[in-house]
């Protein structure tokens, strides 16, 4: 599953990342470097170079998120942390790249729980490369000022936060270091869709956007947060754990971040309870791996196997490449923002708003809201706009307005999609 | 509890203001009002959708509201009105006191209930009305209450469930409940104990108690065939929560969060720090399952939760913790202030009222009443679809009007359905489907996209509009057949 899915996030990672223009302006790209790394994996072994990347950076997040539970709470327990992060992931794999991003959280809580050792001083470095590769790299000093929170829960000490308290700052210091620059981190906050109003526009609402394992994943943590943590051991990752959880219901590209804080902390909890436990026999380490293959198993099993039309939005990228093929330039307007990305890479067309939505004005998601939805004014906010070309779903009540509009006509359709433009000369 | 009750006699003024000066926010009240005078009337419940839609007359019906609709009957006068809406906002108010009842039995300190009671007065703000579920539900609360007695008391659930069965179809909840809750009590107990018999032999009387009504095992069938429904897809209650639900965001996630940071504190007899039953944690994990499942069920979550929230709170922040008993006598200014409380309690609801009796428009314009007042103005019979299908709940029962799809939502099949989301929302042959079913009256939302639709259709003419409404009617076709002779007249 997440072998297939790996190229087609590094795919849509790559237009994301790498494009150089929308209608919203210029910019920066935030992700530069982890998109560099995709298109590397790709160019270098195409589908099974991009796929390889996938699941090493999957495998590689599950290993850090195993190692810190490992630590403090045994193997057993520490299996099934990993597991749970890897459980989080799955629709993560689709979600342009996500699961990529989240490596950087792992490895950053990682280098963490390192703290006070010297080692700790690997977070920030570790934040660098994070901010680098994706905007959830801003949440870097985020994360070490909650551990810090959390830490002096625990200990009832404020000085016991003292490390935690010039690794946040060394982080926050990291996320300067890209070239945004300063801006850095406005321009990233602003990527991760925390403001509402992009939730008008975007699929990013949990049930839409982690549709496999957001509810499952949400009760496992408030019924293990609920029986687990009594007395001082829910202290020190209560912070964390809330604020995943919380973040999840803003974007369900968030979910692996709770897998990844709620695993080890759960398992830290579950280890607190059963300190008189001797630790596992080797034996029955063997069975509890054998017993989460079976899990992992029976997950790829049960899951969806094939990768959907609508996971890729490729739908209609033949009708993008036909209208560019025509000739002209071209500002599209797509009814389903993330079709846009395409009209991206394709010479003579200009997206109107991309899934790069954070780099729109305000007026430009509310004119994406007002025509997408069919809004009163909307034929007049196409011609405001200069937009000559429409792609929308073909149940869209769009789809049935336009052709009623003088001067537009369909140029294309799929079994999905209409595609309409608006003749030359026409007002 | 004072403090408690400070919070609840505020919440009980908002509620009751609502239930009482703003009797309708959805249209199902129209409707239940027609079948609890039709149950009167022929002394029979329907079974069936009768004459009064046109897309499925003769489909079959479960009408779970019968007793509900036989008090919205009842409740047609001024007076009738002021108890039969003042019970709703009484059961919403008996459902907070019970579950700060039991928070309070759980050991959760007054301070700490009243945090909660105040979050989850708010969840209940969404759902909250003049409707059917809300009298069930301090029927949930008090079946929980009732499977966590000790003694022979719990068996005193199985009549709660008979009631509830004969109030709304969520009653089928009621045998999944115990079974969970006697699966916690076996976790907990790790052996097959008198409790666990107990709360299985709970849940299995249950599956009987919940067929004690006049609808027998039809009721719980019918709950079961509208999990795997495909039309809660189209309704907005069984949407999926998220932050845009007020309910939720400011009255159910604070609750979620407390949970999160402070866990649900030891269980009944068991030591500060030592875990929680398995039967309580259980319970509210169902319920957030459900929660995530549907906006409707964030105020039955919140309910849950209160007491497991307010007793992890109690136990873990020092501040919240229960007052030591009192050894010497009250000083005056305590007695004062303890006499004061509820007085202030009074004054703050009774500011509360009339700030919100002063505040909203009580009209009924939020459900096109204008455009259906229009309509009814219209000579002859007409076979009307509403874009928002709970308007015509209105025009449910009237003799010159016949709805295609209207608030008893649960009954019409899939293909009607399907077919009214796609006029609705002007899908792919909307019109077609249109014709198909004879529509000859459309109430819409001004220019929302069928407004555009009807606008740029022949055939149609605009017979009302108002700034938030607009009643399309077919136009007669004598007038085109008239055209057409006089033209070839010509």
């Amino acid at each position: 599953m997440f072998l297939a899915a790996a190229p087609l996030a590094a795919r849509t990672a790559l237009l994301l990342h790498l494009g150089s223009a929308v209608a919203a302006g210029r910019g920066l790209g935030l992700g530069w470097l982890g998109a560099l790394a995709l298109h590397a994996a790709d160019a270098l072994g195409g589908y099974a170079g991009a796929a390889t990347l996938g699941a090493l950076e999957l495998f590689a997040l599950t290993a850090f998120v195993y190692a810190r539970a490992r630590t403090r709470a045994g193997a057993v327990l520490a299996l099934g942390a990993a597991l749970f992060a890897l459980l989080t992931c799955f629709d993560a794999a689709r979600l342009s790249g996500i699961a990529t991003a989240w490596l950087g959280a792992a490895a950053f809580l990682y280098a963490l729980d390192l703290a006070p050792r010297r080692s700790a001083w690997f977070a920030p470095l570790i934040a660098l490369v994070w901010c680098n590769a994706s905007a959830t790299g801003s949440l870097a000093p985020v994360l070490a000022v909650l551990v810090a929170f959390g830490r002096i829960a625990e200990t009832r000490d404020v000085t016991a936060a003292r490390p935690y308290w010039s690794l946040a700052f060394a982080a926050a210091a990291a996320t300067l270091l890209t070239p945004a620059g300063f801006a850095y981190p406005l321009q990233a906050l602003a990527a991760l869709h925390l403001d509402p109003q992009f939730a008008r526009i975007l699929p990013i609402a949990p049930g839409t956007s982690a549709p496999h394992v957001f509810r499952i994943v949400a009760t496992l943590v408030v019924v293990a947060a609920a029986w687990l943590w009594a007395g001082r051991h829910r202290a020190p990752d209560a912070p964390l754990v809330l604020a995943a959880f919380t973040l999840c219901f803003f974007d369900g590209g968030f979910v692996p971040l709770l897998g990844i804080v709620a695993g080890p902390a759960f398992a830290a909890a579950a280890r607190g309870r059963e300190e008189s436990v001797t630790p596992p026999a080797r034996a029955e380490a063997l069975a509890a791996g054998l017993a989460a293959s079976f899990v992992v198993l029976a997950g790829l099993i049960i899951l969806p196997h094939t990768p959907t039309r609508a996971w890729t939005n490729e739908s209609p990228l033949p009708l993008l490449e036909g209208l560019s093929a025509r000739g002209g330039s071209h500002v599209v307007f797509c009814g389903t923002i993330a079709w846009c990305d395409y009209a991206e890479t394709l010479p003579g067309l200009r997206p109107f708003v991309d899934e790069r939505v954070e780099r729109a004005t305000f007026a430009q998601l509310q004119t994406q809201e007002k025509i997408g939805r069919a809004r009163p004014g909307w034929h007049q906010a196409l011609r405001a706009n200069g937009i000559d070309a429409i792609l929308v779903p073909r149940d869209a009540a769009l789809a049935q307005l336009v052709p009623s509009l003088r001067g537009w006509k369909q140029a294309g359709s799929d079994a999905d999609t209409r595609l309409f433009v608006r003749e030359a000369g026409a007002r | 509890m004072r403090l408690a009750w400070l919070i609840i006699a505020v919440f009980a003024a908002r509620y009751l203001v609502v239930a009482i000066a703003y009797p309708q926010t959805d249209g199902d009240l129209a409707w239940q009002r027609w079948l609890g005078a039709e149950i009167l009337r022929t002394g029979v419940i329907p079974n069936s959708l009768g004459l009064e839609t046109f897309s499925a007359p003769g489909a079959p019906w479960i009408a779970h509201e019968w007793l509900f609709s036989i008090g919205a009957a009842l409740g047609r006068g001024s007076f009738g009105w002021a108890l039969f809406a003042g019970f709703s906002a009484f059961c919403a108010i008996a459902a907070l006191a019970l579950a700060a009842y039991r928070a309070e039995r759980m050991g959760a300190s007054a301070p700490a209930i009243a945090i909660c009671i105040a979050a989850a007065g708010i969840a209940l703000f969404d759902s909250f009305g003049v409707r059917v579920q809300v009298i069930a539900w301090p029927l949930i609360v008090l079946f929980l209450l009732l499977l966590e007695s000790e003694g022979p008391a719990a068996w005193l659930a199985l009549a709660v469930a008979a009631l509830w069965s004969n109030v709304h179809a969520s009653a089928a909840l009621a045998p999944v409940l115990a079974a969970v809750a006697a699966t916690g009590a076996l976790l907990d107990a790790r052996a097959v104990t008198p409790r666990v018999l107990k709360l299985g032999g709970i849940a299995l009387g249950s599956l009987g108690a919940i067929c004690l009504n006049p609808l027998g095992w039809h009721l719980p069938a019918y709950a079961l065939m509208l999990i795997g429904s495909p039309i809660t897809h189209f309704i907005v209650e069984w949407r999926a929560t998220g932050l845009d639900d007020p309910g939720f965001t400011f009255g159910a996630l604070p609750l979620l969060a407390l949970l999160i940071l402070v866990g649900a504190g030891a269980g009944a007899g068991r030591p500060p720090g030592s875990r929680p039953r398995w039967e309580e944690i259980l319970i509210v994990g169902a319920f957030f399952w459900l929660m995530l499942g549907a906006a409707r069920n964030i105020a039955i979550f919140a309910l849950v939760a209160l007491p497991l929230v307010a007793r992890g709170l109690t136990q873990s922040i020092p501040f919240l913790a229960p007052e030591p008993p009192r050894e010497r006598p009250r000083t005056g200014r305590e007695r004062l202030a303890e006499a004061g409380l509820p007085a202030f309690a009074l004054a703050l609801s009774f500011a509360v009222a009339v700030v919100l009796l002063r505040a909203q428009d009580r009209t009924q314009v939020g459900l096109a009443a204008p455009a259906l007042a229009a309509l009814q103005r219209v000579p002859g019979t007409q076979r009307v679809l509403c874009a928002d299908f709970a308007w015509c709940g209105l025009l449910v029962g009237n003799p010159h009007t016949r709805v295609f799809l209207d608030g008893r939502a649960d009954p019409y099949p899939a293909k009607v359905w399907d077919d009214f989301i796609q006029i609705a929302k002007v899908g792919p042959r909307w019109r077609e489907r249109l014709d198909a079913y004879r529509v000859d009256a459309v109430v819409v939302g001004r220019y929302g996209p069928l407004d555009q639709a009807l606008l740029n259709a022949r055939g149609w003419h605009s017979a009302f509009a108002d700034d938030r409404y607009r009643l399309w009617l077919r136009t007669p076709p004598r007038v085109a057949h008239g055209a057409r002779v006089a033209g070839r007249a010509g």
